[in-house]
């Protein structure tokens, strides 16, 4: 099992996206998801696997 | 978000076995996978009882297991599935879950590596009344349940996970693994990943 971890986009380009996670800035690969500014995702090591509404974002703990 | 269905109950069991072992009591929580250093799994026995009866256990899959479940979605997709099948189930955890942990040992974060890893061995001897097996892999010999392959034979080929052997593996089961592998090419490039399967690093041509 791997620990959720959920943040929101800040900005996106060529397949990143730089995410505020628990109050630090990370930067994602997103290539295998489409995601823009303001998208919130669930990440894993690293790469974000799903686009989420804020609504469940904020139940999963942004 | 997550749309996709598990095909049927068998595919659901087999999820099951291969997620189960890295639960910590009720599933949901802190997984062993997650940063503590836990080399043993310590899933729900309920549950286990269960899942080794093939009974499908009254949980939500997807709640539950989400970074799981949001993976073979991603992977059912590559292969251009309608549902998430047994194949893709078997794509996740025997190779985009391992190149996941790998990445994470990379990466440097502390955790049992090689617990975590679904590893492939073979059943050197089986403790029936303990309802055990020892598993020769290349990281050396393991001692797991065999909860889930109630019928576990010494000479079996196994998949493992923590201290659970999940599944036999058959010689045809693991040529057609890596057969569907090449359906992940486009997946793998994305991530920049170089593919296991079994004990085998895989040729991909990407």
């Amino acid at each position: 099992m791997c620990q959720i971890a959920v943040g929101k986009v800040l900005s996106a380009s060529n397949g990143k996206v730089r995410v505020k996670y628990k109050g630090n800035v990370c930067e994602l690969n997103s290539k295998l998801v489409d995601l823009k500014e303001g998208d919130y995702a669930l990440f894993s090591s690293g790469i974000a696997i799903e686009k989420m509404d804020k609504e469940e974002a904020e139940q999963l703990g942004t | 978000m997550i749309s996709m269905e598990m095909e049927n109950s068998a595919a659901k069991l087999l999820f099951l076995r291969y997620a189960l072992p890295s639960t910590v009591g009720r599933v949901g929580e802190l997984g062993s996978c997650s940063g503590d250093v836990i080399t043993a799994s310590k899933a729900d026995p309920a549950l286990v009882d269960q899942v080794s009866h093939g009974v499908l256990p009254d949980i939500d899959l997807r709640s539950n297991f989400r970074v799981a479940s949001a993976w073979c979605e991603l992977i059912a997709k590559e292969m251009r599935r309608d549902s998430i099948d047994k194949d893709v189930i078997r794509a996740y955890f025997w190779l985009i879950h391992n190149a996941v942990i790998d990445r994470r040992a990379n990466l440097g974060e502390k955790f049992d590596h090689a617990a975590c890893r679904v590893r492939f061995g073979n059943i050197v001897g089986v403790d029936g009344e303990k309802k055990t097996a020892t598993v020769e892999t290349p990281d050396g010999e393991l001692t797991c349940s065999t909860s889930f392959l109630r019928d576990a034979s010494k000479g079996d080929r196994v998949a493992t996970h923590f201290d659970y052997v999940t599944e036999r593996v058959s010689p045809e089961l693991e040529r057609r693994m890596s057969s569907l592998s090449g359906e992940l090419a486009g997946l793998y490039r994305k991530l920049d990943y170089s593919p296991k399967i079994g004990n085998k690093r895989m040729k991909m041509g990407v």
